[in-house]
């Protein structure tokens, strides 16, 4: 509970009140506010100034950009119902049943999350490319035929391998709740004598409803927002969606208004469901889960635990294991499509990206600073508003709270294009730098860590800091000694998701970088769209390897818990 | 014998005078350039060329070029992004496409520079008043793979692309990111108008964006059949044993020279010159011939291919392709599904 303070305080707080507080609004407004305001504004007006709704009424009329909006529709949709069809069964039985290795399953899945899509895709197109795909080749020489099975270039494969990265939002949602729910409505079910199945479909699958829409939700908006696989799979065969699109609209020559006007239904739509799923799920999900730390009731799947346990690894293959061991396979060979023999096979690929490859080097220092500064700056500024918000009464608190959270409503490709439209002129020209890339991230990433501060602030005991100042230590130093060191895990842990998700970013980036401010993702990009594939599967290994390495000691530190939030 | 040597005398002197002179000369734009420090060398050459070329630059100058590389079309976009915002951060600039450099010494965005071996480059590789000069040309040819096409049943014509047995297997770049692919569409469209794209569109072609990604496709068996590929782009790997190779067209062969100029009031505009001399030196097109470029110095002769007078050649009409690319591309894309 924020209370008043003495007013003999307040003269100690002034470094607080009238340095750090003014900077951090400052620059929440400026880094969030300010670009978005601007991207509504070119939605409506022309170059010349004149208003009208005429670039929205585009997209109906024009036919290119309706079929984008509506295969973004498509895979939205069908992703979200793979996403279904895998994450709620697989987290029922890793939570509620007694399969053998649940950990590793549990494990994979979060290696899922954490897998750049794209990279992903381009795993994809080694298996499923209808030429040379390993699987259509397998197939063509077991049966001798000639018949491609599988398309990856195609609207199926994009939702396809979508799928297999959103579906762990669907899982860890089911799952941490299926973990933690009081199961004696279940017990009495099996009393009153259920089958296994029926209290699994009857009672437990509706308890956990509004869990499982959650992270339909989240599912369909990543589905929704995702740049790279598209991207990959879907623009050489003719196949755009809304980001696709609106990079397309950035070719020369530009339509910025057009696709500012694009990227605000992508808003609308993730602003709307965010909403519905802040107000209404919100509230019903916490009334279920009651706190007790009464172990769930373990079903015993008997014989049954096989299959379901190979659907269970059947997924995280399609997921991990096959796409991560194609690209490994990739990156050791001389030429893809070569046969795999111990002469096809070489480091050089490694050597390049690493010793011989500037663009890489380059975007490697690139990266690793961009994220290292975004995560430490939006650490920060996300430290002080949760400060200023719970620790004073001071005035537009719910306005920043709705700032903070606002980026979590915007796709990446939507958010560049703000930033394209908002610092491209005076007063702050920054397009062209690594600035703008900075503040992007930053803008993008600042609610993981609003979020994981704010827990941790109304987790901390109001009364500590007040003791502190009993004796003596001004308000500043209280939140400093007693406040910061107590927040550590939450701060760290937010630090470091910001680290891993900028470390890889992409669809903000593509439309933002520029000479000599290349990151990594975009390298990837540029490698593919050369065609060097075996390069850039050796570069995927490596960032897949940086990022899990960062991942393992963040679980070290924070604990298990750490990334199963989204 | 008196005056003969000091004529003789003399004309050493002069000779001695003219070297210094000569000498100062290129000292001080080097020196300028050197104090400059910098140059930004946007390219829609391969990066393996591209950056070739700057190393050896930055080795004998000290300065070693920032190079932006990327298709010919995101090069032009990120050029007139840069002319619009006012802030164009560029030295030397060089695409496959002779059309903006035409445009741009129209409107003055360019710098008239005669490199010093302007007289030793093809008459129509280069713009008479010195806007612009083609360092390199590419030619557009039809390539397959050897394992997956036999020799003899591979298409002969643009025009054989268009039978349906190629349906699937066709790959191609799009004119946006390619300059070569627009003049090549520009070339075919004269010849057959755009009734041949909407019957190879039934083939469903694979449109990459850059001509290194229908290469590594092609090769892998995943596309085995490219409509339009840059000699360039197929001929390493022919020569390296990759299972690939090349026809040149019936109805001729397109030629797409590839042009580069330099900035008005470039922010490093001695560095641009020096770099400009550099890539036009023997040295330079010599790498550039290397790379199965065909070098546009007459005294340089191209490396693995027949050279370009023993081509049959079609010849896009550049006034036409000026007014009429943004128009190209959109059709095409239209065509192709892709808008």
């Amino acid at each position: 509970m924020p209370r008043e303070y003495p007013k003999g305080g307040l003269k100690r707080i002034d470094i607080v009140k009238w340095v750090l507080f003014p900077i951090a609004l400052i620059a929440v407004v400026i880094l969030i506010l300010f670009p978005l305001i601007m991207m509504f504004q070119g939605s409506v007006f022309t170059p010349e100034g004149k208003f009208g709704f005429f670039y929205f009424l585009n997209i109906f009329k024009q036919k290119v950009l309706f079929k984008a909006f509506r295969n973004s529709m498509v895979i939205g949709v069908w992703a979200t119902f793979l996403s279904l069809l895998t994450g709620v069964p697989m987290a029922w039985a890793v939570s509620r049943t007694d399969i053998p290795l649940k950990n590793f399953i549990r494990n994979l899945t979060m290696v899922s999350m954490v897998t750049p899509p794209f990279l992903g895709a381009i795993a994809w197109i080694f298996l499923l490319g209808p030429g040379a795909g390993k699987f259509n080749v397998l197939i063509r020489e077991v049966f001798h035929t000639d018949i491609t099975l599988f398309n990856v270039f195609s609207i199926e494969g994009i939702i396809f391998v979508i799928a297999m990265y959103v579906y762990p939002f669907v899982f860890i949602n089911t799952a941490s709740v299926l973990d933690n729910m009081d199961s004696s409505l279940e017990d009495a079910a099996n009393m009153l004598g259920a089958s296994k199945w029926k209290t699994a479909l009857k009672i437990t699958l509706p308890l956990v409803s509004p869990a499982i829409i959650s992270g339909a939700i989240l599912s369909f908006l990543e589905a929704l927002a995702l740049f790279g696989v598209p991207a990959v799979l879907g623009m050489s065969r003719g196949i755009f969606t809304l980001t696709t699109q609106i990079y397309q609209l950035f070719h020369f020559p530009p339509q910025y208004q057009q696709g500012a006007a694009l990227a605000v239904p992508l808003v609308v739509i993730t602003g709307i469901l965010l909403m519905f799923q802040y107000l209404y799920l919100g509230k019903k999900q916490f009334v279920l889960i009651s706190g007790k730390t009464t172990q769930p009731t373990i079903v015993k799947l008997g014989k049954a635990k096989w299959p379901v346990l190979g659907y269970c690894l059947l997924v995280v293959s399609l997921s991990v294991m096959i796409p991560y061991f194609m690209l490994l396979l990739i990156s050791l060979n001389k030429v893809w499509g070569a046969p795999l023999t111990l002469s096809n096979l070489t480091l050089h690929n490694y050597e390049f990206i690493l010793f011989h490859y500037r663009l890489s080097q380059k975007s490697f220092l690139n990266s690793f600073f961009l994220a290292f500064m975004a995560a430490t700056i939006a650490v920060f500024l996300a430290l002080i508003v949760v400060i200023y918000n719970k620790r004073t009464q001071n005035v537009g608190r719910s306005f920043l709270h709705l700032v903070m959270v606002l980026p979590f409503a915007i796709p990446g490709v939507a958010m560049a294009v703000a930033f394209l439209w908002a610092y491209i002129r005076p007063p702050f020209m920054l397009y062209g730098t690594i600035w703008i890339l900075l503040a992007a991230y930053i803008a993008r990433r600042i609610p993981l860590a609003y979020m994981s501060c704010s827990d941790g602030v109304t987790q901390i005991n109001f009364e500590l800091e007040e003791s502190a100042r009993i004796i003596g230590a001004s308000w500043f130093k209280a939140i400093l000694n007693i406040t910061v060191p107590l927040l550590k895990l939450s701060l760290i842990s937010g630090w470091i998701l910001i680290f891993i998700s900028s470390f890889r970013e992409i669809s903000a980036s593509i439309l933002l970088y520029s000479t000599n401010n290349e990151v990594i993702a975009v390298t990837i990009f540029t490698l593919f769209e050369e065609g060097e594939f075996e390069a850039l599967s050796a570069l995927s290994i490596l960032v897949l390897f940086i990022t899990l390495v960062f991942v393992a000691g963040s679980r070290r530190i924070v604990g298990k818990g750490f990334a199963q939030v989204s | 014998m008196k005056l003969l040597k000091k004529t003789g005398c003399l004309l050493v002197v002069c000779f001695i005078v003219f070297v210094f002179a000569s000498m100062a000369h290129t000292e001080t734009i080097v020196d300028k350039a050197k104090a400059e420090g910098k140059l930004i060398f946007y390219t829609s050459m391969d990066s393996k060329t591209a950056n070739t070329l700057a190393e050896n630059f930055g080795k004998k100058y000290g300065i070693t070029p920032e190079v932006f590389r990327s298709g010919t079309g995101k090069v032009l976009a990120k050029v007139e992004a840069e002319f619009a915002a006012h802030k164009s951060m560029w030295d030397v600039c060089q695409v496959s496409d002779m059309a903006p450099f035409i445009e741009w010494a129209r409107k003055g965005l360019i710098e008239q520079y005669k490199p010093k071996d302007f007289d030793k480059f093809f008459d129509y590789m280069k713009d008479k008043d010195g806007y612009w000069l083609a360092v390199k040309s590419n030619t557009s040819v039809i390539a397959f793979n050897t394992n997956k096409i036999k020799k003899e049943e591979a298409p002969k014509s643009w025009k054989d692309l268009l039978n349906p047995k190629w349906k699937g297997m066709i790959s191609m770049s799009n004119p946006y990111y390619a300059g070569t692919t627009a003049v090549n569409i520009a070339c075919i469209l004269e010849l057959y108008g755009w009734d041949y794209y909407k019957a190879l569109a039934k083939n469903q072609p694979f449109i990459a964006d850059s001509h290194g990604a229908l290469q590594t496709m092609m090769i892998s068996g995943e596309r085995p059949l490219i409509a339009e590929q840059n000699n360039y782009s197929v001929l390493p790997g022919k020569y390296k044993g990759q299972p690939c190779d090349v026809v040149y067209a019936v109805e001729g062969v397109t030629l797409s020279p590839g042009p580069a100029g330099i900035l008005k009031k470039a922010p490093h505009p001695n560095a641009a010159k020096l770099f400009m001399d550099y890539i036009c030196s023997k040295e330079a097109q010599e790498i550039i011939a290397a790379k199965y470029y065909y070098p546009g110095r007459v005294d340089v002769p191209a490396k693995g291919q027949p050279s370009l007078g023993k081509l049959k050649f079609l010849y896009p009409k550049i006034s036409w392709l000026i007014e009429n690319k943004q128009k190209l591309i959109d059709n095409f894309d239209k065509i192709m599904g892709r808008k």
